[in-house]
């Protein structure tokens, strides 16, 4: 059996390896037509009993990017969105009942349906480059996590860090996911293979939030903390403009004790934020954001070394920016006051750097030139 | 080109341009700079004006004494991070105290030998960064935690855990202690000050000029050598901070001796100060000069390294420069400026003694007399370790750079830059203006 958007192959070992790759697509979104397809395959596999299924992207760019957002902006009915909803919550309940170990093998971006896919797994594996990044950023477009993400997050890692991944929408790197309990391994990519063959083979303690983490989803705490936390959101925003973070932590508080009955109620109020204005309005201006971004020539100037004069506010960051992009930048200002700032901007925004050396990367020149 | 002293070297060696940090005085904890850190930033200046790209270079050497633990071969983490490229080789040499001049010394020999053309070399010390490490009873003890497989194993450990155990050993103080002799540097300078009569006012009189002198540097402007560091804090610095304007003879006089104490005359004030700094150079080949249309500062004519007894290390200069002499066939007089590194004031006090001493100078120096009095006024006019600090890998390249300097502001032509050296040796290198 072939399939448009995904290939399917059976090792010796008996480990069927999936591998999503969207057609005519650069990226790789949930659709449709790739969630029956899945369906279709994970009702193979259930016959065929398999070692351990493998799932991956074959695409350069990333694991899974989410939920292909034209497909549910089109969605105008609640019926409708209830519809394609629980098509995925179905698809990847059935991959998580399959019976044997699955592993989501992730590199590069792993956001919103994509990390629900991964969450579905047994065992999520990531590439520890700084390029992966995991998270459930749907609430920028005004709507949360649909495909069983409000549900199976929380008792992964913790309440506090699964509000703060779905409240703020932020993402988080390998390492970081690997610190808080949301992948299983974060291992360099030349041994991503044998950490899937190796969890598959001899299966270890599935994660999950434990002591004071795994408390925090305990009935009686989640009044307590659901208050906290909405008294910190209404800081920010505004139930009336913004009402999908408030419907995450209404569906945690009052219904995490009881998973089923969770993935009904997160169906239903996420079909009902797909349609509101609200969330139209934030998925219009994705768009336009998306097409502002297409709309510049990258390839037009490349250039590998940048000259800013004046470290003020505007020439700072522009000087930072190119570093970050591994242009080598020399900064000329009058003042060396100025340039420290810059220099300590820099340094700032660049602490993550993997090396860890100080002042960005070495392709960055800060000084005064004369 | 005309009128130049033959060379040692079998190709002319030039000396391009160079680029100095600031030298920091150690306050205590670590400062804001790992010895990369001020390389690169010494080094980013210097290449920021050249017409070549870094990748150029044929090799990059660095002295240092100490590196830290996460820059072992500090000169290729320094070669990377100035965006050399992987394929540009670099390597770190040892010399205690003259670590930058023998990096200066190996890139000589490279060029000199066509091994090399281009080479960028220096020298660098974060002295502040110097590890403080665990004694052997306490590495011992770690051993023995880390083989107790049960419980009770490890309780037992637990139990032979002693005060003693945590007394940590200060990897700074044990390298600036002689190895053979035990002594500290600074009892070798008691040692030289009771040979040569080197009174306690005799050294903080020289402490003091060398205050004043590097003070009136700066308000010169003749340090443009110096390139502005700054740290992740925001923060920048211009100048060489060890300067006290306000030094003078009665202050001096308060300080007690730290060496040898009571009665010892070597106090903080008359030895060099403890400081973080690097200074880089490019050296290059003439056909580098003339490849990438070069304008060199100046050219290594010879060098010379000297053996001693460690415990008169002090003396080092005035063993590595008298061969030199000797085989330029120059006499003191024919010698424009000095730059000896000042590691304590006795010591250099006590290499111009040495060689205006015609008995020293026949039995230590095969001369058949003495050698000459060095001019004070031609000998580190611009101050030196005593007020500016000797951040130990650095200085060896900071005083052939600041000698070049110090030629060029004068119109002189020729200079010796000489440096003491722990564990009884001396360095020094002899630079001509082009």
């Amino acid at each position: 059996m072939t399939y448009k958007n995904w290939r399917y192959t059976l090792d010796n070992l008996r480990i069927a390896w999936l591998d999503f790759d969207k057609a005519d697509s650069s990226t790789n979104t949930l659709s449709s037509e790739v969630l029956n397809e899945l369906g279709a395959i994970i009702a193979t596999l259930r016959s065929e009993r398999p070692q351990g299924v493998v799932i991956r992207s074959a695409k350069g760019s990333g694991f899974v990017a989410g939920a292909d957002v034209k497909e549910f902006s089109s969605l105008t009915s609640f019926d409708g969105a209830v519809k394609f909803i629980e098509l995925g919550q179905t698809t990847f309940d059935h991959l998580e009942q399959l019976g044997c170990p699955t592993v989501a093998l992730i590199q590069g971006f792993c956001l919103g349906g994509g990390l629900e896919l991964a969450l579905a797994c047994n065992y999520r594996i990531a590439d520890d480059d700084a390029r992966t990044k995991l998270g459930l950023p749907e609430v920028r477009l005004g709507i949360h996590p649909g495909f069983g993400g409000t549900v199976r997050l929380p008792p992964l890692i913790g309440a506090p860090a699964a509000m703060d991944m779905m409240l703020t929408g932020r993402t988080v790197s390998a390492r970081a996911a690997q610190k808080m309990g949301l992948v299983d391994y974060a291992v360099p990519a030349r041994h991503l293979e044998m950490a899937a063959r190796q969890t598959i083979l001899q299966p270890p303690t599935r994660k999950r939030a434990k002591g004071l983490q795994g408390l925090t989803n305990h009935a009686l705490v989640r009044p307590l903390l659901a208050r906290t936390m909405r008294k910190q959101l209404a800081q920010k925003a505004r139930a009336d403009h913004y009402p999908a973070p408030y419907a995450i932590i209404d569906l945690w508080e009052k219904f995490s004790g009881d998973p089923a009955r969770m993935l009904r109620e997160e169906r239903f109020s996420e079909a009902r934020l797909v349609t509101n204005e609200s969330a139209r309005n934030l998925i219009r201006v994705f768009f336009l954001q998306e097409r502002m971004k297409s709309l510049g020539d990258r390839k037009l100037i490349q250039p590998q070394h940048v000259h800013v004069i004046g470290g003020g506010v505007m020439g700072g960051d522009i000087a930072v920016w190119c570093a970050q992009q591994g242009m080598r930048v020399t900064l000329q200002d009058r003042k060396p006051e100025h340039i420290a700032r810059v220099v300590k901007r820099a340094s700032a925004r660049c602490c993550n750097v993997r090396s860890g050396w100080l002042v960005c990367t070495s392709s960055i020149r800060f000084q005064k030139c004369n | 080109m005309t009128d130049q002293t033959p060379s040692r070297l079998r190709r002319p060696v030039y000396i391009v341009d160079g680029s100095r940090t600031p030298f920091l005085k150690v306050k205590g904890r670590p400062g804001p700079f790992t010895a990369s850190d001020l390389a690169v930033q010494a080094g980013r200046a210097l290449l920021a004006r050249q017409p070549f790209e870094a990748s150029t270079f044929d090799e990059v050497i660095v002295g240092c004494m100490m590196p830290g633990p996460d820059e072992a071969n500090v000169a290729r983490v320094i070669a990377l991070r100035l965006g050399c490229g992987k394929t540009v080789p670099a390597w770190t040499v040892q010399r205690n105290c003259a670590s930058g001049l023998q990096a200066l010394d190996c890139a000589a020999d490279d060029i000199s030998n066509s091994r090399s053309e281009l080479v960028l070399a220096g020298g660098v010390e974060s002295m502040s960064h110097a590890p403080v490490l665990f004694n052997h009873d306490m590495v011992g003890w770690l051993a023995d935690l880390n083989a107790a497989k049960t419980f009770g194993a490890k309780l037992g450990v637990f139990s032979k855990l002693r005060l003693k155990h945590l007394s940590p050993v200060i990897g700074l103080l044990r390298g600036l202690t002689d190895h053979t002799v035990g002594l500290s540097m600074g009892q070798t300078a008691e040692i030289l000050a009771q040979r040569f009569n080197v009174t306690r006012e005799d050294m903080d009189q020289y402490a003091m000029e060398s205050h004043q002198r590097l003070a009136h540097a700066q308000d010169s402007g003749y340090l443009n050598e110096i390139a502005t560091l700054y740290d992740t804090a925001g923060n920048h610095y211009s100048a060489d901070d060890g300067l006290r304007r306000d030094t003078d003879m009665p202050r001096l006089a308060k300080l007690k001796p730290v060496f040898d104490r009571p009665f010892g005359k070597v106090t903080a004030g008359n030895s060099a100060q403890v400081t973080d700094g690097a200074a880089m150079l490019i050296l290059a080949s003439e056909a580098a000069v003339k490849k990438h249309h070069l304008k060199p500062l100046g050219r290594i004519i010879d060098s010379q390294w000297a053996g001693l007894d460690p415990a008169q290390m002090g003396l080092g200069p005035a063993h590595a420069m008298a061969p030199i002499l000797q085989r330029q066939k120059l006499a003191v007089s024919d010698v424009d400026y000095w730059e000896i590194n000042e590691a304590f004031a006795t010591q250099v006090l006590a290499c111009v003694r040495a060689w205006q001493d015609a008995a020293y100078c026949r039995t230590e120096l095969a001369f058949n007399d003495a050698i000459g009095k060095i001019p004070r006024e031609r000998l580190n006019v611009d101050g030196g370790g005593v007020s500016l600090g000797h951040p130990v890998g650095a200085s060896g390249a900071r005083v052939v750079l600041h000698l070049l300097n110090v030629l060029k502001r004068n119109n002189a032509k020729r200079g010796i830059a000489s440096l003491c050296i722990g564990g009884g040796q001396g360095g020094a290198m002899l630079i001509e203006t082009v």
